[in-house]
């Protein structure tokens, strides 16, 4: 029905907040919360008429089954449009389609039923009247006159049709403005369920503090654990993300992900505070893109998603960009020199990325962050795959060195790997650091 | 007419042919027309359309039914389009059938129109509970009796079946047939407390152990059960079977050690698609058919033409039928 479109303009940006934030209000105020259930029954109540809509506009002649859609729907909206004057919230405006109504309704009943109505014609309902008093229904009158009916009644479609074609725009700005309110009411039920947060619209520095992700934050909830939200700010540049294993490097590129698109689609977002800076598109590397369908290999596919990224950059477009461990499927030789050119290129192009890597060695000026991961109290029990995460601290800090943290090993151990491939693996790293 | 005051004592009727030509609509349109000077306020409806074979690109088999003024139907779109009575619309379903959604209505001006109805039974429970909300009090469902229909006139609270010399022309066949239905819609109702949560499962065979806890076998259909039979007595020997409660199914559970306390729970009589000698071969051994959903049967009404031209005794026939099932028969044809 109605395609919400990403916003990239902050003006319009700023409105869908406005309007959204009154309507959080509405919803905080249990004054409201009577009116605003009747809204969402009746909303509930709404059948899809966009295809009687469109014979509407190309002025045909509707059916008894159409007329009464749109009959049903006056109704409706009409009640909605009361609605939402108790509710006071003037942010979307739904046409008075009294008129609308009248022209169906000749029989003035107020209820959603519908036929050709004796009232519409005199001579329609004398005919009716006479072919019931027969007492033959198939004789030959009764036929006659029974032809006669129809011919008045396609008729009567027919005016009644044209009378609506009047007032299609109306018709047609009140479906859209329910389909809106549907939204927005949608929108602020989520914003106060999931704890969002009003974003503020900024054009340099995006920066948000106490970010979660809601899904993760719930999961953890319902295991009475709590989720450690990060506070992160970023430039109109690339920044490097380093940090052991199961430091949450992906789910932190998958937050400002989601969060950016709720922003862009004006939802509330995921955070205590954010100031945001809109964009033209979101573009992600998380994950495998191995395609066997396709035939390309993990790094080959990885590679032409990398190459759509640069050539958006290249053509100018404002762009966030989330890259998980960039190069990480081939040799590591190969695999450091190529995500030190992408973080090189990403920054003379002034591409604001984020960008997740294990690889130490980088030769790069840009910022760095870290996530603190392990830390070990004097006197706690032994760390075992069941309570890792209390003993991971999620936090980001700012990293100077180019060397990353080495605990894979240390966490392989508490995974419960075998102790000969752990102990193994530990003597190659430290003849590979002796080679160093 | 005994039969049709009968009806008027329920809130749901649903009127069954055993095959297609043994009269169905002949007999609800009798219905209809013995209560056309009534005040009932009567209400028209269908289980969906696939269960009986019609074209549904030319939509021409489905008969007509003839509809006094102030009877509520509810039809397709599709078929309210092409009725020949007029109507006022009261309602719109939201969900689809194959013919677009049903429209619920009205008669103004008696006349034709052709019923179809909702596909499934949960769908059709609703739909009977919405009719009521309309000032209808009794509700006549044009029936199903179909592998392939989802919907089944065991939701209704009682039944009118059709039968006749279109199902078979030796009289002999068409009475042991007729009773044998009538057997199977007479089967027990299962322990009604736990039948709310058998019936929402769809599919799979499941175990009821002796505390009433119910099992998931992991068997998809009775038709896998051979390679399956180690799983089968792990919680006992009593059995949910969801889907259509086949002869393999009784054939099979006849050979076990455990038949004399082998029980069948099945949706309703509609589900069982063994034949009468399997039936009985597997009931003989001491195992037991039970319904989670059950109706009453009212009436038999026979039609004693076929569609070739046979034509059987309705006296000797009604008398027979009578005689083996006792219930009232009736031969419309010659009422």
């Amino acid at each position: 029905m109605l395609l919400q479109p990403f916003i990239s303009d902050p003006v319009a940006l700023e409105k869908e907040f406005e309007l959204l934030s009154e309507m959080v209000e509405r919803f905080k105020n249990y004054h409201y919360l009577g009116v605003i259930s009747a809204i969402v029954q009746r909303l509930q109540d709404l059948h899809d008429i966009q295809g009687t809509l469109n014979n509407l506009s190309g002025k045909a002649v509707l059916d008894d089954i159409e007329l009464f859609e749109i009959k049903r729907f006056g109704l409706l909206a009409d009640e909605i449009r009361k609605q939402l004057k108790v509710l006071d919230y003037n942010g979307i405006a739904i046409p008075d389609l009294t008129k609308v109504v009248e022209i169906l309704d000749p029989e003035q009943n107020h209820i959603p039923h519908f036929f050709i109505y004796d009232a519409y014609s005199e001579l329609l309902s004398a005919l009716r009247k006479k072919r019931k008093a027969l007492k033959d229904q198939q004789s030959e009158e009764a036929i006659q006159i029974h032809q006669q009916c129809i011919e008045i009644e396609d008729e009567i479609r027919k005016g009644l049709s044209a009378k609506l074609w009047v007032f299609y725009a109306d018709i047609n700005q009140a479906w859209q403005a329910v389909a809106e309110l549907d939204f927005m009411l949608a929108r602020a039920r989520l914003a106060i369920d999931l704890d969002l947060v009003r974003p503020q619209i900024s054009n340099d520095l995006s920066s948000f503090t106490g970010l979660f992700y809601p899904q993760v934050k719930a999961l953890l909830e319902q295991q009475k654990r709590r989720f450690q939200p990060w506070n992160i700010s970023l430039h109109k540049a690339p920044c490097i993300i380093t940090g052991a294993n199961m430091a949450g490097k992906t789910m932190l590129l998958k937050t400002i992900a989601l969060n950016q698109y709720l922003f862009q689609f004006g939802f509330f977002v995921a955070a205590a505070s954010a100031e945001i800076v809109p964009v033209e598109r979101i573009m992600t590397g998380i994950g495998d893109e191995q395609s066997e369908l396709s035939g390309l290999s993990s790094f080959a596919a990885e590679m032409l998603n990398i190459q759509a990224i640069i050539a958006q950059a290249r053509a100018g477009k404002k762009l966030l960009v989330l890259i998980d461990e960039p190069a990480r499927t081939t040799n590591p030789h190969e695999g450091i020199a190529i995500a030190n050119a992408l973080i090189d290129l990403l920054e003379s192009l002034q591409v604001r990325s984020l960008i997740t890597t294990h690889y130490s060695g980088l030769k790069t000026n840009c910022r760095k962050l870290r996530v603190k991961g392990l830390h070990f109290p004097a006197n706690s029990e032994p760390i075992t795959v069941a309570n890792i995460n209390q003993y991971m601290d999620y936090s980001l800090v700012e990293h100077k060195s180019d060397e990353v943290p080495r605990e894979a090993l240390q966490i392989a151990q508490i995974l419960g790997i075998d102790k000969a491939l752990t102990d193994s693996a530990k003597l190659y790293a430290d003849l590979n650091e002796k080679k160093m | 007419m005994p039969f049709v005051d009968e009806i008027l004592k329920y809130k749901s009727v649903s009127i069954v042919g055993m095959e297609k030509n043994t009269g169905k609509t002949e007999c609800l349109n009798y219905v209809l027309r013995r209560l056309s000077n009534s005040q009932h306020k009567l209400g028209i409806t269908s289980i969906g359309l696939d269960g009986e074979g019609i074209d549904q690109v030319t939509l021409t088999h489905k008969p007509e039914i003839h509809l006094k003024e102030g009877d509520v139907f509810v039809t397709s779109e599709a078929y309210y389009r092409t009725k020949k009575l007029d109507a006022e619309i009261l309602s719109l379903s939201k969900q689809r059938t194959s013919m677009g959604r049903l429209v619920t209505a009205r008669v103004t001006a008696a006349g034709k129109v052709m019923i179809a109805g909702p596909s499934d039974t949960f769908w059709l429970k609703k739909q009977l509970e919405s009719l009521s909300q309309f000032g209808v009090q009794t509700t006549l469902v044009d029936g199903a009796l179909s592998r392939q229909s989802l919907g089944s006139p065991a939701i209704t609270e009682s039944m009118v079946l059709a039968t006749g010399a279109a199902l078979s022309a030796n009289m002999h066949t068409l009475i042991s047939k007729t009773a044998f239905l009538h057997e199977l819609i007479n089967l027990p109702l299962w322990d009604i407390k736990k039948s709310d949560e058998l019936l929402q499962i769809t599919s799979g065979l499941w175990a009821i152990d002796k505390q009433g806890e119910v099992h998931d076998l992991g068997i998809e259909s009775a038709f896998l059960l051979e390679d399956n039979k180690d799983k089968l007595f792990e919680f006992g020997t009593t059995f949910y079977v969801s889907g259509a409660v086949t002869a393999g199914l009784l054939n099979f559970l006849r050979m076990q050690a455990s038949i004399e306390n082998t029980v069948i729970i099945a949706r309703d009589f509609s589900r069982i698609f063994a034949d009468s000698d399997s039936y009985h071969a597997f009931t003989k051994k001491g195992g037991q058919i039970k319904v989670l959903l059950h109706t009453k049967l009212i009436s038999v009404c026979v039609n004693p033409v076929s569609p070739q031209g046979y034509v059987l005794d309705s006296k000797v026939l009604r008398e027979k039928l009578m005689e083996k099932i006792g219930i009232p028969v009736y031969d419309l044809f010659k009422l």
